[in-house]
C-alpha cells in the first residue's frame, strides 16, 4: 500500500462528491458505509502500523511548487494514528446515530468533506498542506453549524468560524517568516516539517514564531481567555456537530502543540511553560465551576470539555514522556466520551426539544439503557479507574508532577470539581421521581443510537482496563520528539529543563 | 496457586456483571425470576471466601508471599505498571473476612430486599462493591489499590443513592461520592509525588519500599499525608466524616456492607499497607493517631444525642475507626487490623439487628418509637446484645481484646493525653450503646398494640453466626497476660510494634480501668434509659443533637460560596467581561471599519482632495529632509 494515507484522506472526499449523484433515500446508508469503509481503512492502517519504529511511515513525498519548496508530504507516526482513527471512528459512530431528516443529503456530504480535512491535518507533513486543510476544515462546519443548528445558529456558526480564523491568520504569517528563515539558513525552500524540525532558530525568533502558533492553537483548543466561542457552537450546533467538534476539532489544537509548538521552538516551549501552565489550572478549575453553574445538559459537557483540555494543556507542557504521551491518551479518552455525552444530550433532545435539565427529572425510572449508557461515561468523564478516563489524567499530572508540584495540585483539584458538576447533572436529570408529565412517555434508546452508543461503551472500558497497546505506540514516537527538542534547544537551561523534566526523581 | 488470587477478586466481578445483563434483560424484555441474581450473588462471595482459605492456608504452612501478575496495565517510560494481585498474610487476612462478613451480609440482604422491584440492581451493586474492596485489598500496588479504592466509592455512590425518587437519598449519596472525591484528590496527589521516586524501579509496593528510604523525609511526610486524606475520606474521619451519616439513606444491608466488611476499614488498611512509609514519618503517623482520637471521641458524644438507630450505629462505627486510626498511627499495625477484624462482625451484626428491627416496625428508625422488643424479637435480642457488649469493650466479646490492645499501645507509647481520650470514649461507646439497646428492648408504656412484621429465617440465620463471631473473633487475640498466645499478633508480626514493654501490672490495670470506664458507662444509660417512659415525648435538640452544626458549617463555608462563585462566574464573568471584550473588539474593527468607509465615498472631488494632500505631504517631507 504506497499510497495508504492518500487514500484515507480523499476517500471521504471523492465519496462525498459521488454522494451528490445518490438516492436521497438511501443517502443515510450510503454516507454510514462509506464512513464505515473509512473507518476500516484507518483500522487497517493500525495494524499494518509498525509499533516499533518511532518515525514517520507511509509516507508519500512529491513536489508540488519545487522552487518553493511545497510538497504533497504526508506520514503518519504514533502521536497521529490514533488521532485519524478516532476521526474515523467519531465520523463513523455519529453518521450511524445521525438524526437529522432536512436536507440529509448535503448533511452527509459535508460530514464527509470534514473528515477529509479532518484526517488530513492529522497526516500531512507539508506546513502549507497542513495550513489549507486546517482552515478548510472550518468550511464543512460553518455550514454544519449555520445549515442544521437551533435558533441563534448563523451567529454561532459566524462567531466560531471568525474567532477560529482569525487565529489562524497568524500562523499562516509565523509559516512563511518560517519558511524564509529555513531559505535563509540553508539556501533552498522548503515547508516540509522534518525538514523545520532540523533547523536551530534564534531565541527571540522563537519566541514571535511561538506566539504565532500559539494563538490558533489557543482557541481551537480552546484555551481561556479563547474558549468564548465554543459554549455559543455547542449551544448551536446539531448533534453531530457537536460531537464532531468535541471529539476531533478541539484535538487539532492540543495536536498542534504537540506536533508543532514543542519540537520547533523548544527554548520558547520552556519559557513559556509557567504561563501557559498557569492558564491550564485556570481551565480546570474556572470551566469546571462554570459548568456546575448551567442550567443546560450541554452547555455542562462543553464546559467540561474545556476543563478536560486544560489537563491535556498541562500534560503536554509537561515536557516528558509521561506528560505528553498522557495527554495524547488523553485526547483519546475525551473524544470518545465527551463524542459519546453530546451523543446523548443528543438523543434527549430529539425527544423532548429540550437541553435544560429541570425539564427532566426520573429520566432513570423511564429510560434505563439510557441512564446506564450515560452513567458509565459521566464515571469516565470524571476519571474513574478502568474506564478511558483514568489514564490519561493520571499520566498528565504525574508528568507534570515532575515540572512543578503546585500546579500540579491544583490541577488535581479537577478530581474534585469534575464529580462535583457531573453529580449535579446527573442527580437533576435522571434520579428523582418524574415530575414532567411528557417525560413519563419516553422512549428508551433505539436499536440505531444502541448501535452507535455501545461501541463507545466498549471502547471506554476496553481501553481502560487496558490502554498499553494504545499508550506504547504513542509512546515510543513522543521519546523521539523529546530527545530531538533536547537536541535543538539552543539553550543551555532548556536542556537542563528537559533533561530535569525527564530524569526520574533524583535524591536532593 | 497465585491465580487464586485474581479469581477471589473475578469471582463477585463476573457475576455482578452477570446479574446486570440478567437484569437489563428483564427491564427490556420480561421479568425473570429472582433465582437468575440470587444465586449468582449468594455464591460468588462464598467462592471468593473458600479460594481465600485455601491462599490463607497455602499462606499459613509455606510462610511465603503469593503474588500473581496477569498483564501490564500501564507502560510509560521505564515503568511497567501491572494488573498485580499480592497474597500477603495482611491482604489474605483481609480478605478472609471481608468475603466472610460480605457473604453473611448478601445473604441477609437477600431476605431483605426481597420484595424490592429494583433487587437485581441492587445485587449488581453489592457484588461490583465487594470485588472492588477484595481489589483494593489484594492489590500489589497504589495505583492497582486505587482502581478498588473508586470502585467502592462508586458502589457506594449507587447504593447510597438506592432508592434515588427521593432526592435526599441522592443528595446523600452525591455527599458520599465528592467528599471521598476529596479524600481520592489527597491520595492520588500522594500517588503522583510517590510515582516521581519510583519511576525506575516499579510501582508495586516492593518496590516502593526499596525507594522510600531515599526520598526526603520532607516529602516523605508529605506523601503520607496525602494519602492519609484518602484514608479521611474513605474511613471517615474528621474533617471529611461528613458523608457517613448521611449514607444511611441507602438500605440497610449496605450500611452493614460499608460498614463493617467494605469501605470505611478501606483507610486503615491504606495505612497498615504502606506500614514501610509510615514507620519512617512517626511525626505524621502521632498526627494520624490524635486525629484518629479526636474523631473517636467527637463521633461518641454526637452518638449519645442521636435518635436514629442508623445514625447512632454510623457515629459509633466513625469512633471505632478512630481507634483503629490510633493504632495505626503510633505504628501498632497488627493491633488496629485486629480491630478492624473484630469490628467487622460486630458491626455487620448491629446493621443486621438494627435492619431486622425497622424491618419488624415497618422501616421505623427514630429508637424512641420502638420499646419493649425484647419479647417479641428474642433472637435479635440475645444477638444484639452480643454485638453491643462487643462493642463496648466488655470481656470476653471481641471488642475487649481488639480494644484493648489499642489502649496499650497508646500507653505504652507514652501518649498519654490519646490514651486518656481513647479511655474515656471507651466510656461513652458503652453509654450511647446501651442507651439505644434499653430504649430498644427495654423501657415501658411503648406501644404494645402495633403489628410485628415477622422475620425469615434467611435473615435470622447471619444475624446468628454473625453473633458467634463476635463472640469468639476476639479470641485469636487473647494477649500473653491473660494467658493467651495472642495468635493474631504472631500472624501479623510483620506489622507489630516491635518496641512494646509494658509491665504485666500495668497491663492489668489499665484493663480493668478501661473495663470499669465502660461499665460505668453501662450503668449510667442502665439508669437513665432502661425503664425509659414512652409516654414521654423525647426532646432532641441542642448543639449535640444537630452535630455541632457541622454540616450547616460546611454548607455556608464551602457549598455556598462554591455555588454562587460559581454562576458569578458563569453569568458575569464569562458572559460580560471575557466574551464582552472579545466582542468589543470584533465591534471596534467593524466601526473601525465604517469609519474607514467614510473615505470611500465615490466622491471625485473628495479624492482628488485626498490625493493633493498626500502629495503635498510627500513633497514637504521630501523638502524638509532631503532638501
Amino acid at each position: 500500500m504506497d499510497h495508504m494515507l492518500s487514500l484515507i484522506i480523499f476517500f471521504p472526499f471523492v465519496a462525498g462528491l459521488l454522494g451528490f449523484l445518490v438516492n436521497k433515500e438511501s443517502i443515510r446508508s450510503y454516507g454510514v458505509v462509506i464512513a464505515g469503509i473509512e473507518f476500516l481503512l484507518s483500522i487497517g492502517l493500525w495494524i499494518a502500523f509498525d509499533t516499533a519504529n518511532a518515525g514517520y511511515q507511509f509516507v508519500e513525498f512529491s513536489a508540488l511548487i519545487p522552487s518553493f519548496g511545497m510538497s504533497y508530504y504526508l506520514g503518519v507516526d504514533g502521536i497521529s494514528l490514533f488521532l485519524v482513527v478516532l476521526s474515523t471512528f467519531t465520523v463513523l459512530v455519529s453518521l450511524i446515530a445521525l438524526n437529522i431528516d432536512n436536507d440529509v443529503k448535503n448533511l452527509i456530504i459535508a460530514v464527509l468533506f470534514l473528515e477529509m480535512t479532518m484526517v488530513a491535518v492529522f497526516l500531512c507533513l507539508d506546513v502549507i498542506l497542513f495550513y489549507a486543510f486546517w482552515e478548510l476544515s472550518l468550511v464543512p462546519m460553518l455550514y454544519i453549524i449555520g445549515a442544521w443548528g437551533s435558533a441563534n445558529r448563523v451567529y454561532a456558526a459566524i462567531k466560531f468560524f471568525l474567532y477560529t480564523f482569525a487565529g489562524s491568520v497568524l500562523m499562516l504569517v509565523g509559516i512563511l517568516y518560517l519558511g524564509y528563515l529555513y531559505f535563509q539558513a540553508t539556501g533552498v525552500w522548503s515547508f516540509s516539517l522534518p525538514d523545520w524540525y532540523l533547523v536551530q532558530l534564534p531565541f527571540n525568533v522563537q519566541l514571535w514564531l511561538f506566539g504565532a502558533f500559539f494563538l490558533a492553537f489557543a482557541i481551537k483548543v480552546p484555551m481561556f481567555p479563547f474558549h468564548t466561542w465554543l459554549p455559543y457552537a455547542h449551544g448551536q450546533a446539531p448533534t453531530i456537530g457537536s460531537v464532531i467538534l468535541a471529539a476531533v476539532l478541539l484535538k487539532m489544537g492540543s495536536y498542534g502543540f504537540v506536533r508543532f509548538s514543542l519540537p520547533l521552538f523548544p527554548d520558547a516551549t520552556v519559557y513559556f511553560v509557567y504561563p501557559i501552565a498557569i492558564i491550564a489550572v485556570i481551565m480546570v478549575i474556572y470551566a469546571a465551576m462554570v459548568a456546575y453553574a448551567q442550567e443546560d445538559m450541554k452547555q455542562v459537557i462543553a464546559y467540561s470539555s474545556i476543563s478536560h483540555m486544560g489537563i491535556v494543556v498541562l500534560g503536554t507542557f509537561a515536557l516528558n514522556a509521561e506528560g505528553i504521551t498522557g495527554s495524547i491518551f488523553l485526547m483519546l479518552s475525551h473524544g470518545i466520551v465527551s463524542g459519546a455525552l453530546f451523543m446523548l444530550v443528543g438523543v434527549i433532545y430529539d425527544r423532548r426539544h429540550t437541553k435544560l435539565m429541570s425539564e427532566f427529572g426520573g429520566l432513570a425510572t423511564v429510560m434505563p439503557n439510557f441512564a446506564t449508557v450515560y452513567g458509565i461515561m459521566l464515571m469516565a468523564s470524571v476519571g474513574l479507574p478502568l474506564t478511558i478516563g483514568f489514564v490519561g489524567e493520571f499520566l498528565s499530572l504525574a508528568g507534570f508532577y515532575r515540572v512543578d508540584w503546585l500546579v500540579t495540585m491544583l490541577a488535581g483539584s479537577g478530581i474534585i470539581l469534575g464529580a462535583v458538576y457531573m453529580l449535579s447533572l446527573y442527580k437533576k436529570s435522571f434520579f428523582g421521581v418524574v415530575t414532567k408529565e411528557e417525560n413519563r412517555t419516553l422512549k428508551d434508546l433505539n436499536a440505531k443510537e444502541l448501535f452507535a452508543l455501545v461501541p463507545m461503551v466498549a471502547l471506554v472500558i476496553a481501553l481502560g482496563v487496558y490502554p498499553k497497546p494504545v499508550l506504547d505506540t504513542i509512546d515510543i514516537s513522543v521519546k523521539k520528539m523529546i530527545v530531538l527538542m533536547e537536541a535543538k534547544a539552543i539553550h543551555v537551561e532548556t536542556k537542563a529543563f528537559l533533561i530535569n523534566a525527564n530524569s526520574i526523581g533524583e535524591v536532593q | 496457586m497465585n491465580t487464586l488470587l485474581m479469581w477471589i477478586v473475578l469471582s463477585p466481578l463476573l457475576t455482578s456483571i452477570f446479574i446486570g445483563m440478567v437484569y437489563m434483560w428483564g427491564l427490556k424484555y420480561h421479568k425473570l425470576a429472582r433465582q437468575w441474581y440470587i444465586v449468582p450473588a449468594l455464591i460468588s462471595p462464598f467462592v471468593s471466601f473458600v479460594l481465600a482459605c485455601f491462599v490463607f492456608w497455602e499462606i499459613l504452612t509455606q510462610n511465603n508471599i503469593l503474588v500473581y501478575k496477569p498483564y501490564v496495565w500501564l507502560s510509560i517510560e521505564n515503568v511497567d505498571i501491572y494488573m498485580g494481585f499480592l497474597g500477603d498474610k495482611l491482604s489474605i487476612l483481609m480478605v478472609l473476612f471481608v468475603s466472610f462478613v460480605g457473604w453473611m451480609i448478601h445473604i441477609y440482604a437477600s431476605a431483605y430486599m426481597q420484595d424490592d422491584e429494583g433487587e437485581g440492581k441492587f445485587f449488581f451493586y453489592f457484588n461490583l462493591f465487594l470485588a472492588s474492596m477484595l481489589l483494593l485489598v489484594l492489590a500489589d500496588g497504589p495505583l492497582i489499590m486505587f482502581i478498588g479504592w473508586e470502585g467502592v466509592g462508586v458502589c457506594s455512590y449507587l447504593l447510597i443513592g438506592f432508592y434515588f425518587r427521593v432526592s435526599q437519598n441522592v443528595v446523600a449519596g452525591n455527599k458520599a461520592f465528592i467528599v471521598n472525591r476529596v479524600g481520592d484528590f489527597g491520595f492520588v496527589i500522594g500517588m503522583v509525588t510517590l510515582f516521581f521516586y519510583c519511576t525506575d524501579v516499579g510501582f508495586d509496593y516492593a518496590s516502593i519500599k526499596q525507594v522510600v528510604g531515599n526520598i526526603p523525609s520532607f516529602t516523605l511526610a508529605f506523601i503520607g499525608l496525602m494519602l492519609f486524606v484518602g484514608a479521611m475520606g474513605k474511613s471517615a474521619q474528621i474533617p471529611l466524616y461528613v458523608w457517613l451519616p448521611d449514607a444511611m439513606a441507602g438500605p440497610t444491608p449496605v450500611s452493614a456492607l460499608i460498614h463493617a466488611a467494605t469501605m470505611v476499614t478501606a483507610g486503615v488498611y491504606m495505612v497498615a499497607r504502606f506500614n514501610f512509609l509510615y514507620e519512617l514519618i512517626p511525626q505524621v503517623g502521632v498526627f494520624i493517631a490524635y486525629v484518629g482520637a479526636l474523631s473517636a471521641f467527637f463521633a461518641a458524644i454526637i452518638a449519645t444525642k442521636q435518635t436514629d438507630i442508623k445514625k447512632i450505629l454510623a457515629y459509633s462505627t466513625m469512633s471505632q475507626l478512630g481507634y483503629m486510626f490510633i493504632a495505626v498511627g503510633l505504628g501498632g499495625y497488627a493491633s488496629g487490623v485486629f480491630h478492624v477484624f473484630t469490628h467487622a462482625f460486630f458491626k455487620a451484626l448491629l446493621f443486621m439487628g438494627a435492619g431486622a428491627v425497622m424491618t419488624a416496625l415497618h422501616h421505623e428508625q427514630d429508637i424512641f418509637k420502638m420499646g419493649g422488643l425484647r419479647q417479641k424479637l428474642p433472637l435479635v435480642h440475645g444477638c444484639m446484645l452480643v454485638a453491643t457488649l462487643a462493642l463496648c469493650g466488655i470481656p470476653p466479646f471481641a471488642g475487649f481484646f481488639s480494644k484493648d490492645q489499642i489502649l496499650l499501645e497508646a500507653f505504652a507509647s507514652g501518649h498519654y493525653l490519646l490514651w486518656s481520650i481513647a479511655t474515656l470514649t471507651a466510656g461513652l461507646s458503652a453509654y450511647y450503646m446501651f442507651r439505644l439497646f434499653f430504649v430498644v428492648f427495654e423501657g415501658k408504656n411503648y406501644n404494645s398494640s402495633r403489628h410485628i412484621h415477622r422475620l425469615s429465617k434467611t435473615m435470622q440465620v447471619p444475624i446468628f453466626v454473625l453473633a458467634i463471631g463476635s463472640l469468639m473473633a476476639g479470641f485469636i487475640g487473647v494477649p500473653l497476660v491473660l494467658g493467651g498466645d495472642n495468635h493474631i499478633a504472631s500472624y501479623l508480626f510483620e506489622w507489630t510494634k516491635k518496641s512494646l514493654h509494658v509491665e504485666h501490672s500495668i497491663e492489668f490495670a489499665l484493663m480493668g480501668l478501661s473495663v470499669t470506664v465502660a461499665l460505668v458507662g453501662v450503668v449510667l444509660a442502665y439508669v437513665k434509659f432502661y425503664r425509659y417512659d414512652f409516654k414521654k415525648e423525647y426532646v432532641s435538640k441542642g448543639i449535640v443533637y444537630n452535630k455541632f452544626y457541622v454540616d450547616e458549617f460546611y454548607h455556608l463555608l464551602i457549598v455556598l460560596p462554591l455555588q454562587s462563585l460559581s454562576s458569578f462566574i458563569a453569568s458575569r464573568l464569562d458572559i460580560q467581561i471575557i466574551d464582552a471584550l472579545i466582542m468589543g473588539a470584533c465591534r471596534g474593527v467593524i466601526k473601525g471599519g465604517r469609519f474607514v468607509s467614510l473615505l470611500q465615498n465615490a466622491n471625485t472631488r473628495f479624492y482628488s482632495l485626498l490625493m493633493m494632500c498626500g502629495v503635498s505631504v510627500f513633497f514637504i517631507y521630501l523638502i524638509l529632509v532631503l532638501g
